[in-house]
């Protein structure tokens, strides 16, 4: 058998009104999806295999010499090209699902700030732990979801979440109000277990009684126990398997830690000294360009799945997504474009708006070369940028100027080579 | 010079990494063959498993991880070599295998000296190479999402497995597939001999597995095409292929194995570890089955065969012995679901491992086994070895090795099945006297004594043509 599964035309195409005469035919008509789908004819020689076609069956029924004549005379029956068949995420369903998510997270985000506001109030060593919980814990789900079995996956989310709420209880103790930060702490990491699980109602529902708890003035309990019900039964599954599986698989998510680590040191050095009436400003400002980035990047994502199965050339993959390309940037730039238009005006009032520009900037870089499946470089310039503008305040403004612009030419110079990263988007 | 020779032998998933039929074989083999071993064991990009104890005569295992994740540099350099020798390998396209080898080898030397392949496969030049030889074939030009998937598989696949290996007396691959490229590479490399032993078929078990998969068309003829002229290479290139079956060697021919050049070694196992069942067979009537929980095992048409049996007798039962293999859990919950559907809580039950395993076997009246492929396996001479008879699919080496101590059905055929199982299930003196044959037959044919013997002769042949050889050379 020499065919090798080339287009090709058919050798004697079968017409569906046709009626099976021969045995060959009727076997065709019982195989028919076997037969169009097929390689070549090696494919379809297996499959008769498992369906008890042996050489004697064959020479006895068909008169041939065994299956692999057999089949060849079943691929000749079938005209056959390889079309391109895209696959992606339907984005209708996609971006309802998305908007739920930045929903829920929001609500349990200004839980925990109206908490703050009600005179209880979070640390910080814990605020920045639990930043680069998240990023660490988001990358470790995907991981576990990729490695391990529904049984195993369930029991490494709750190993992550009872690691990040075990370091977050150790933290409390060095916040100036040990057991509110531990309450907020419940909530939060309570909320992100839940939504792994795509619990979104829970979650919702749990953002609702802590609102109210902390309108009555119970916000330790009312958090506390909204973070407990977020976690539900995952609390007490036993989870040994999850423990050996994050002792193993923490270092794959190191740099998404100090990713987080880096924003947290980051929004730290810039924000530490402002009043909370303040930063709670710039905060729902940063949270909520944060989402309409992440919206982007998602129009973005969608784009290049799209343009890569619709293109056969590179220069005509970037006509197709430079508006939603343009998109990007544009939101990628808006925070510091807005932070610097209040700078001007106002310098000295304004220096922390400028700050939470840079951070915007640097850490929508980072998120972009996240999405391009690159890690190291956004989490090293995050990192660094971080710790240079946590201990020394007053080079905060060059620091984040040098920051962004390497952060921005990572991003672009990646950006350049679609060969590296055009996989993440199939 | 020492001895024994020292051979490296190549693994893919199998041995000493995982359980299984391969590696049983490994294990009964390396303990008793006079020979050095150094283990390459290919693996996925999962965690590595804790390696078991191994034989004294294994001096190193090195694994080598296959999908690992990696963050492709930010700039791209040229590597003319390597792209030279792209463009050859890439001949698989038309079927060149002697292009496909030379491109392989070529990559394996240049990457050890200049650069790695990995970025090779995600550079500018390798794009268009491919875009312009799989154009050819594919009777368009490919998009840039099907180039990507292919770069990235092949860079997945082979980015970590084109290294020349350690020195050897003798290339031995226990598969014909990735797993088989070192061990070629090494025979190439260093001028020894290679064996190629095959359970199954591998190119039969990748067209199954690119049908379930449902990759994009272009993908699964790309790959089809990789793997096919890979298994050619091997076939032509080896010093000798050794298979399990008649039905394996059926393959390999076809695929380009010199006939002249393959033999059929069959599995072995000590008859001393699996005692005769006893002669006395316990009400209800019972059928065994023993294996890994997979889909190719096709324990749904077993089910349904079953409850054809369960027809004429009420009270028979089936007990399933075996573990679920990591990803097969929705698969047991299909089969389960079968068993609510057609109402055999109570008669067909799933019992996990048990150990020791013949206890499986001395607890039915007959073993069956429903797969759709198969190899060579352990369960049907297990079985036949403590005297219970089989009723089996006509799958690889089932029927060679069953002949007439049980019965052999189509395989997905669960009328034929369930009659056959009807028919011993019914008759316990029939099962008693099959059962006889088998235990007889194993003992004459099947032993671990015939089978190593077998490949000690096989490597002392080798060994000796290649000292014959280099005595030969001129100096």
């Amino acid at each position: 058998m020499s065919a090798r599964g080339l287009f090709r035309s058919a050798g004697e195409p079968v017409r569906e009104d046709r009626r099976p005469e021969d045995p060959l035919l009727a076997l065709y008509q019982r195989t028919r999806d076997l037969c169009t789908s097929a390689i070549d004819p090696y494919e379809i020689a297996v499959h008769l295999e498992a369906m008890g076609y042996n050489r004697y069956r064959v020479q006895k029924e068909f008169g041939l010499e065994g299956v692999f004549q057999l089949a060849e005379k079943l691929y000749a029956l079938v005209p056959r090209d390889f079309p391109p068949v895209p696959r992606g995420i339907p984005p209708l369903e996609t971006a309802r699902q998305l908007v739920i998510r930045y929903l829920v997270v929001l609500s349990t985000f200004s839980a925990i700030l109206f908490f703050h506001l009600r005179g209880g109030g979070m640390g910080w060593p814990v605020a920045i732990w639990l930043l680069a919980w998240g990023q660490m814990g988001y990358f470790l789900v995907y991981r576990a979801e990729a490695e391990l079995t529904p049984p195993g996956i369930a029991e490494a989310k709750t190993s992550i979440a009872l690691f990040g709420l075990g370091v977050a209880s150790v933290l409390s103790f060095l916040s100036p109000n040990p057991g509110d930060t531990f309450s907020g702490s419940v909530f939060w990491v309570g909320a992100i277990r839940a939504l792994w699980d795509g619990q979104v109602k829970t979650v919702a529902l749990c953002a609702a009684v802590a609102f109210f708890g902390v309108y009555l003035g119970l916000e330790k309990m009312s958090l506390l126990s909204a973070g407990i019900l977020c976690m539900g039964r995952s609390l007490v599954r036993s989870c040994w398997n999850g423990w050996q599986w994050l002792l193993h698989s923490w270092p794959q998510a190191l740099y998404p830690l100090l990713y987080g680590l880096g924003q947290g040191l980051f929004l730290y050095g810039a924000f530490h000294r402002l009043p909370f009436g303040v930063l709670w400003q710039i905060m729902v400002f940063l949270v909520v360009w944060l989402f309409l980035f992440d919206f982007a990047l998602h129009r973005f994502g969608i784009a290049m799945n799209r343009a890569l199965w619709g293109n056969a050339s590179f220069a005509a993959l970037f006509s197709k997504i430079k508006f939603v390309l343009l998109l990007c940037v544009v939101v990628l730039f808006l925070p510091l474009a807005v932070s610097l238009g209040l700078f001007l005006s106002a310098p000295p009032s304004y220096v922390p708006f400028l700050l939470s520009g840079f951070w915007a900037a640097v850490t929508g870089s980072g998120v972009f070369l996240f999405s391009l499946g690159e890690q190291k470089r956004p989490a090293m310039v995050l990192l660094a940028a971080g710790v240079a503008v946590a201990a020394f305040e007053a080079l905060a403004i060059p620091v984040g100027i040098v920051a962004t612009m390497i952060s921005l030419l990572c991003l672009f110079s990646r950006l350049r080579q679609p060969l590296g990263y055009g996989l993440w988007f199939l | 010079m020492s001895p024994h020779p020292l051979v490296l032998l190549t693994t893919e998933g199998t041995y000493p990494l995982v359980p299984g039929g391969v590696t049983s074989w490994a294990q009964e083999l390396l303990e008793r063959l006079s020979a050095r071993f150094i283990v390459f064991a290919l693996w996925g990009p999962r965690r590595i498993p804790k390696i078991p104890p191994l034989p004294r005569n294994v001096e190193e295992v090195v694994v080598v991880q296959l999908f690992l994740q990696e963050n492709p540099p930010l700039t791209m350099v040229r590597q003319p070599l390597l792209l030279e020798k792209l463009e050859l390998f890439f001949g698989f396209l038309e079927g060149d295998i002697a292009s496909f080898g030379e491109g392989l080898y070529g990559l394996a030397k240049a990457a050890g000296r200049t650069s790695s392949p990995s970025s090779v496969f995600l550079s500018k030049e390798a794009d268009e190479i491919l875009q312009r030889r799989f154009a050819s074939i594919l009777g368009r030009t490919p998009v840039l999402a099907e180039r990507l998937l292919i770069l990235g598989q092949l860079r997945g696949m082979l980015a970590n497995l084109l290294r020349i290996p350690p020195a050897a007396d003798i290339a031995h691959t226990t598969v014909n597939g990735l797993g088989a490229i070192p061990a070629w590479l090494a025979s190439r490399h260093y001028q020894i001999p290679l064996v190629l032993t095959e359970h199954g078929v591998y190119l039969r078990e990748r067209y199954f597995a690119l049908f379930a998969l449902n990759l994009p068309p272009a993908l699964s003829l790309f790959f089809s095409l990789f793997f096919k002229t890979l298994a050619r290479l091997m076939y032509q290139e080896a010093s000798l292929c050794t298979s399990v079956s008649e039905f394996n060697r059926y393959w390999q021919v076809e695929l380009g194995a010199r006939p002249e050049k393959t033999l059929v070694i069959p599995n072995g196992i000590d008859p001393a570890r699996f005692p005769p069942a006893p002669q006395r067979l316990e009400d209800p009537p019972t059928a065994v089955w023993v294996g890994r929980i997979d889909p190719l095992k096709d324990l749904l048409t077993l089910v349904q065969a079953f409850a054809v049996a369960r027809r004429n007798l009420p009270h028979a039962r089936l007990r399933l012995f075996g573990p679920v293999p990591q990803g097969n859990e929705a698969y047991v919950r299909e089969v389960s679901k079968k068993i609510g559907e057609l109402g055999l809580e109570k008669t067909v039950t799933l019992e996990g491992p048990i150990s020791p395993v013949y206890r499986a076997y001395h607890a039915g009246w007959v073993t069956v086994l429903s797969s759709v492929s198969e190899g060579f396996p352990y369960v049907v001479l297990e079985s036949l070895a403590v005297g219970r008879p089989v009723v089996g699919t006509r799958t690889g080496a089932v029927s060679e090795v069953i002949a007439d101590s049980g019965r052999v059905v189509p395989p997905s055929n669960p009328e034929a099945l369930g009659e056959a199982l009807a028919e011993l299930l019914s008759d316990p003196e029939l099962c008693l006297e099959l059962g006889a044959l088998g235990r007889e037959r194993v003992i004459r044919k099947y032993t671990l004594e015939n089978m190593v013997a077998s490949y000690q002769k096989v490597y002392d042949m080798l060994i000796r043509g290649v000292r014959t050889a280099s005595a030969g050379e001129p100096t």
